[in-house]
């Protein structure tokens, strides 16, 4: 459609202008495409959370993953803590130093240093062995680590003020 | 008595389960256990509060939960 107008030397310059700028764009828009493309090339073999079926057959998979780490969470929690979480959505772990942390219902910088301020950032590896672990499933890992073994939390933590 | 390992996933967690008398199943759990180990995940043996970090396995342990590694976010 391009070539007939451009041979046209009648052809309104404006039209051929709006068509040089878009051919450009198209252009430099393939262009940064192409390493994110590469990329995805070049991620490691898909774990198996990959072959769940896309669509409605994945929702239902991640809703169904969701409520049973939920269930293993409030399994795991104390009545106050089980109490809390169930009305707020979250929790309080004291570590045996006697520190306290709030476990929130997010995914990053979700425990909340309540001596300190501090919001950390401790979450689980999501590679080709470990891929899509529901956040509550999370909680309860930082939990345990609090827990058992606080100094390393807080030697992997990334930290916000 | 139940004999657990919980294997935090995308599914909410994969449960395996033994029988600590019968040698092949304990085999097993203990195979799945090592692989899981050699790709950095973490165990906690939670028998009994407040539970324990462990790098071994133990078949007398009622439940043992896994998670992948941690990262800082």
């Amino acid at each position: 459609m391009l070539l007939p107008i451009v041979r046209d030397q009648r052809a309104d310059p404006a039209i051929v202008a709006v068509l040089m700028i878009g051919a450009s764009a198209a252009f430099v828009a393939l262009t940064a495409c192409a390493p994110r493309e590469a990329r995805r090339a070049a991620d490691p073999p898909l774990g198996t959370f990959e072959a769940i079926p896309p669509g409605e057959d994945r929702r239902t998979a991640r809703a169904a993953a969701q409520l049973r780490a939920r269930e293993l969470l409030r399994e795991h929690l104390d009545d106050e803590q089980r109490a809390e979480y169930d009305r707020r959505r979250s929790f309080v772990v004291e570590t045996p130093r006697g520190r306290r942390y709030r476990i929130k219902s997010t995914s990053s910088y979700n425990v909340h240093g309540e001596a300190d301020g501090i919001d950390y950032c401790v979450q689980l590896r999501s590679d080709a062995t470990a891929r899509g672990v529901p956040l509550e499933d999370q909680m309860l890992a930082q939990k345990l680590l609090l827990e058992l073994d606080e100094p390393r939390f807080l030697r992997i933590a990334n930290r916000r003020a | 008595m139940q004999h657990l390992l919980k294997i935090l996933d995308h599914r909410g967690h994969t449960e395996l389960s033994w029988n600590p008398e019968t040698v092949d199943e304990v085999e097993a759990v203990r195979e799945r256990f090592e692989a899981l180990m050699r790709q950095n995940f973490v165990a906690y043996d939670l028998s009994s509060t407040p539970g324990e970090m462990i790098r071994e396995f133990r078949p007398q342990a009622t439940e043992i939960l896994v998670t992948p590694e941690y990262v800082g976010g």
